[in-house]
């Protein structure tokens, strides 16, 4: 009689069974790490923080780079100076100012062969002007209607029409060129080549396993010469400790982290620590609509009060700088006299002329017996930003002002900026004219791009000044006028420099950082030079 | 057996049309805003002007009120069509939830394997020395494992595995410098597939120990015993098999915490699987992309369910009986 | 020497409730080829007594007495000793062979594996299966690949009676073996009871049914709240009862009249330091009430706890 033990036995085979489907699917194993002394052929590894779901320059803004696929028109050399890229030299504006003509570069082909032409460019362009197209950039690079027109003058030369004077329409021809050939016709929104793209830079797509892996191999025509590094592989890691433990594994080659972990790489040989000159800056915004924060002297003392120096020491470590301003040192536009000293007497005794002179048990300042009170408001995406926002409420406290401080939710804090402040990080390097008039100018005081609700003539005036002209040195007088004018209106509190650090193989060679923006995930500010890269 | 599987497939497209109606209502009344989330991981930095949301929302056929976006997108389903990812720029989402499927399938079904036999053990382990130090160790450690939020152990097994011992890699399926993606390596597959395993084993520890105590009390247990059957095999032959009937129901029933867990677990290794794009997708209120994995959820519920009832049904004798 | 012996056997359980007094100062020894039939109302730890016996008592359980097979201390051995014992050497007819048989095993494996932790081989074990079940109307061929809960009740018990039969224990301990028989079944069953003492076993039944344990014959004791109150000749008890409660549960019987009697047993938990019996006894008098009575031997031959024996 065979022996039954009824299902027992199938149940526990069907167990293991199910828990070695895993040793099933083990591939091979051949455990390079990489440090190999041979580096040929070797894969520059880079583990972003975020997968990106686009990759057509249509969609994407200039801060995020043309990821080594595309070229504009245009480039940023290392100190961020414009030099021709598509173009053959670097286009001019006409007399007034409103007519842009580009001569092209003839030697330029698309991955899949065809040559570059003005048809490329025009469709391009035409592509982010047409409003069925989604894409968050069209507001940026033609603000307020500014692209009238852009027509094919003849195969090579390209002509745009502005509708007035911009003196930082120059710097939008960064944005990457995308084949008429392959995209005539195709819905812009949904097509496929949004994620297998085809561009003219020095690497070409390869392939895409979503959420796995993204890979680029160089293009051996690219007419800046073949990168030395054939092949890239990004992977999308978004903890900062797995990419760390990747980093120190060898396993990647490149790789953004917070200036506190990346002290911990000093002491690698195999891994260099390069701080990207970082246009972001640390920013209390304080809130126009608050009764108490209207006043002007209570916004000047709550500046005096804040200690910046001790903040970017303690905070971010050895490579921590104090700020004042949006601009940071080494912009052509930045304001070397902005400076704010640390001063709690005075801030009291600004604090008292503004009225608030009496106090209560606990010692904060009573004005018609109300407390000088209000909440600080953090994402909880930076864990910085909470030390930030603790250390600014405790220096605030200090000069009897009741500052509180909440994490605020994601999008629901954007309805409490009327009332509370706020604390981020931004800022991004390219021209002024681009960014800095959303964030300050009083017609963006009702949207979140200015949420202090600051509506300040003298800065407004710097901000029209500095549009209405051509010419560096007056664009440069009215940029530092708006430095001042913020200085003193203090609704924007910059508190320090936001680093950016990057982990990067030691085996690298050609690294030359560029100011970089708000830290994007390819750190366009250290990859910026990538096909000049090479391998030790 | 063939009736209850055809009732129960029956009622599959009812659940799932109401899963999807309360998507729908969520993503509707939810505070995130699909253009917001847009603008904001496309260009930092960048205002929403009203015109601009305005173009969004056309292109993406979000203008229509929600009852109406909500029969087209049903319109579509019911002809096999899932639509297209916002979120990866109108790639369909079939083909991003194939690319997926995958590495989820291997991390679900190695990490489910690995929480039944390691759950078993430790339960019978705990049951067979009870109120001894070893019992107090595993009821204590599974009742840790149930609480003890799951993204801090995988960080912590990040931590120790990866950077400090260095064993095993931090992240990703497979070896991202000599593999071309796509494919899952055991290597890879161990710190994840152990942590979700550990992350989720408490509650089948628990119950395995439980009901396997209360069924050692049962009569046929205390006869076996009388007529002299040694220790192992009364746990083993006797205990065991009754204890483990309603275990395979709860597995039908754990099989959402499973992939709960696994949402959180893949995106701290950078799993390329479906755990990870459902993070990506809720990040980018990809309503589509959402709605499709929470389908494919809800279908794997139901399968597990069934599968677990049918299980049920085949090894308990006395309901097979029932069902001839 | 008997083949099994207990001496002031007691049995308490820790509850929440308090401690279950179960069984109380059991005293008693059955020889070899002898039969004792314990009977007594529902609760009264007829079952617990058995359990004791074979040492298969939960884990909250307060033990205290003595229990000797064949002249060996059972109480003292260790638990892989008593496993030994078990089965071998004292075999279990439990109450209720529903719950007995495991719900998910075939009754032919089951059977086989309890027969052959007793030594026996494959074949043999088979062999004598088929044996016992077919003094019982039954073979193996019919209940083997059989699930128990396809069994009816008269089947579940003669599968587990057969069982408890194979091998030659020298204690066999059934508890209402007979549950859910008709007439005919039940004298088979007697019948194949009474086979075991002639074989030389000791045999120990349970029961309920009157008519059965008249018929076993042997000694019988009468359990009432925990305590042994009778134990006598099988005859002489159905004849005369010398206890009060014995006199008043034969009364009881229809065929004497169905007096049935009046007030309740006591709670368990809270049984009084005095005669358990007493709060219902016609007969009661002065020392009822004052300690629990001992056994005291009767004129006849047997033991009865009643103080009107002293
Ligand atoms: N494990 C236990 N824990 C607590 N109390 C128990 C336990 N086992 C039995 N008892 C109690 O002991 C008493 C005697 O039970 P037992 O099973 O011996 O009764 P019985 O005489 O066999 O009754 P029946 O004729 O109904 O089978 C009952 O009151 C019962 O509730
Ligand atoms: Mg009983």
């Amino acid at each position: 009689m065979v022996r039954r033990f009824g299902w027992s036995t199938p149940l526990v085979a069907l167990l293991a069974l199910v828990a070695l489907v895993g040793v099933a699917c083990g591939g091979d194993e051949d455990g390079s790490t990489g440090g190999s002394a041979d580096n040929d052929g070797r894969a520059l590894v880079v583990a972003l923080t975020s997968e990106p779901s686009n990759l057509s320059p249509v969609f994407l803004d200039v801060n995020a780079g043309n990821w080594k696929i595309f070229s504009g028109l245009v480039a940023f050399d290392q100190d961020l100076q414009l030099v021709p890229d598509l173009a053959a030299e670097m286009p001019e504006y006409s007399e007034d100012g409103r007519t842009v003509t580009v001569r092209l570069r003839q030697d330029v082909t698309f991955h899949d062969g065809e040559p570059l032409t003005s048809e490329d460019v025009v469709f391009t362009w035409n592509a982010i002007l047409d409003t069925d197209v989604a894409t968050p950039i069209r507001e940026r690079l033609a603000l307020d209607g500014l692209i009238e027109g852009v027509r094919a003058v003849d195969e090579f030369t390209v002509e745009f029409t502005l509708s007035r004077m911009d003196p930082a329409f120059m710097e939008r021809l960064y944005t990457g060129i995308v084949p008429a050939h392959l995209l005539e016709g195709e819905d812009l929104n949904s097509t496929s080549f949004n994620r297998e793209p085809v561009g003219t830079g020095p690497y070409r797509f390869a392939s895409w396993v979503a959420g796995d892996r993204l890979v680029f191999e160089a293009y051996e025509d690219y007419y800046g010469g073949a990168p030395a590094i054939k092949r890239v592989v990004f992977t999308f890691v978004p903890d900062e400790n797995a990419r760390a433990a990747l980093m120190g594994n060898g396993e990647i080659d490149f790789t953004r982290m917070s200036p506190r972990l990346a002290e911990n790489f000093e002491a690698n040989e195999d891994v260099r620590v390069v701080q990207v000159p970082s246009a972001s800056m640390y920013q209390l915004t304080l809130p126009n609509k608050h009764p108490a924060i209207s006043d002007v002297r209570v916004r000047q003392a709550l500046s005096m009060a804040v200690n910046r120096e001790e903040m970017a020491a303690t905070l971010i470590g050895p490579l921590g700088q104090p700020a004042y301003g949006p601009f940071r040192e080494g912009h052509w536009a930045y304001d070397d006299s902005g400076h704010v000293d640390y001063d709690p007497q005075g801030a009291r005794d600004l604090l008292a002329e503004a009225g608030w002179t009496e106090s209560d048990s606990q010692g904060f300042l009573l004005k018609d017996g109300e407390r000088l009170t209000f909440t600080i408001l953090y994402l909880a995406s930076n864990a910085e930003d909470q030390e930030f926002a603790l250390a600014l409420a405790s220096d605030f406290q200090e000069i009897g002002v009741d500052a509180r401080v909440e994490v605020g939710s994601n999008p629901g804090y954007q309805d409490r900026l009327d009332a509370d402040a706020f604390f981020h990080g931004v800022g991004m390097p390219y021209d002024p004219e681009y960014v800095m008039r959303a964030r300050f100018h009083s017609d963006y005081a009702d949207v979140a791009a200015n949420p202090a609700g600051m509506a300040n003539p003298d800065v407004d005036a710097a901000l029209d000044a500095s549009r209405a002209t051509l010419d560096p040195e007056e664009r440069r007088e009215a940029f530092i006028d708006l430095q001042r004018a913020l200085l003193e209106d203090g609704s924007y509190l910059i508190i320090a420099e936001r680093p950016t650090v990057v982990l990067v193989s030691a085996d690298i060679e050609g690294l030359v950082p560029q100011m970089a923006g708000s830290p994007h995930a390819f750190v366009r500010g250290l990859s910026w030079n990538l096909e000049d890269w090479s391998w030790k | 057996m063939i009736a209850v599987v055809g009732r129960r497939l029956l009622a599959l497209p009812l659940i799932l049309f109401a899963v999807a109606l309360l998507v729908f209502l969520l993503a509707w009344a939810s505070p995130y805003d699909p253009a917001e989330a847009y603008v904001q991981g496309a260009a930092a930095g960048d205002a929403l002007t009203p015109e601009l949301r305005e173009q969004f929302e056309r292109a993406w056929g979000l203008e229509d009120p929600m009852p109406v976006q909500f029969l087209s997108w049903l319109g579509r389903l019911v002809q096999g069509d899932l639509g297209e990812s916002r979120y990866l720029s109108g790639a369909p989402v079939v083909d991003a939830l194939k690319d997926r499927a995958y590495p989820s399938l291997v991390l679900l079904g190695s990490a489910l394997g690995v929480v039944l036999v390691g759950a078993l053990l430790a339960g019978v382990a705990a049951a067979a020395f009870r109120d001894s130090p070893l019992d107090w160790l595993i009821r204590t450690s599974a009742y840790a494992a149930t609480f003890v939020p799951s993204f801090w152990v995988a960080l912590l097994a990040v931590f120790v595995f990866a950077v400090q011992l260095d064993w095993l890699p931090a992240a990703g399926a497979s070896n991202l410098r000599s593999v071309d993606g796509g494919r899952v390596e055991f290597r890879h597959l161990l710190l994840p597939m152990l942590t979700l395993a550990l992350t989720q084993h408490g509650w089948f520890t628990l119950y395995v120990r439980d009901t396997l105590l209360e069924v050692l009390r049962d009569d046929y247990v205390r006869f076996a015993e009388a007529q002299g059957v040694g220790r192992v095999a009364v746990l083993f032959r006797h205990a065991l098999p009754n204890a483990l009937i309603p275990f395979v129901t709860l597995i039908g029933t754990h099989i959402p915490e499973l992939i709960g867990g696994s949402i959180l677990i893949e995106s701290v290794f950078g799993w390329p699987g479906l755990g990870n794009l459902t993070r990506q997708a809720a990040i980018a209120v990809d309503i589509p992309l959402l709605l499709a994995i929470v389908l494919v959820g809800a279908v794997l519920v139901v399968l597990g369910n069934l599968i677990a009832d049918l299980l049920y049904r085949v090894i308990d004798p006395r309901i097979r009986e029932s069902m001839r | 020497m008997p083949a099994i012996e207990a001496r002031a056997l007691s049995v308490g359980f820790r509850t929440e409730r308090g401690v279950v007094q179960a069984l109380s100062d059991a005293s008693f020894a059955i020889e070899r080829g002898e039969t004792l039939v314990v009977i007594g109302e529902s609760g009264s730890g007829k079952t617990v007594l058995a359990h004791a016996l074979m040492r298969l008592l939960p884990r909250n359980v307060t033990l205290a007495g003595e229990v000797d097979l064949e002249g060996q201390p059972l109480l003292a051995l260790p638990e892989d000793e008593m496993r030994r014992v078990r089965g071998r050497r004292m075999a279990l007819i439990p109450q209720g062979a529903g719950s007995a048989l495991n719900p998910v095993r075939r009754v032919g494996g089951l059977m086989l594996e309890m027969a052959r932790v007793r030594g026996l081989g494959q074949g043999e074990a088979r062999e004598a299966l088929d044996g016992s079940l077919r003094e019982l109307g039954l073979s193996f061929q019919q209940v083997a690949e059989r699930y128990p809960h396809q069994l009816s009740g008269g089947m579940q018990q003669r599968v587990v009676n057969a069982m408890a039969m194979v091998g030659e224990p020298s204690v066999v301990i059934a508890d209402e073996p007979t549950h859910g028989m008709d007439p005919e079944l039940v004298d088979t069953t007697a019948e194949q009871l009474g086979m075991i003492a002639r074989r030389g076993a000791a045999l120990l039944v349970i029961t309920h049914d009157l008519r059965l344990a008249e018929r076993l014959g042997g000694r019988t004791a009468l359990i009432y709240s925990s305590y042994i109150v009778e134990l006598r000749d099988t005859a002489a008890f159905f004849s005369q009862p010398e206890h009060p409660y014995g006199r008043a549960l034969l009364g009881a019987l229809p065929e004497h009249g169905g007096v049935a009697i009046p007030g309740v047993s006591p709670e368990l938990t809270q049984l009084p330091r005095a005669c358990a019996f007493a709060p219902r006894c016609p007969a009661r008098f002065e020392p009822c009430d004052e300690a629990v009575p001992p056994m005291f031997p009767l004129p006849g031959g047997g033991e009865a706890r009643c103080y009107l024996h002293a």
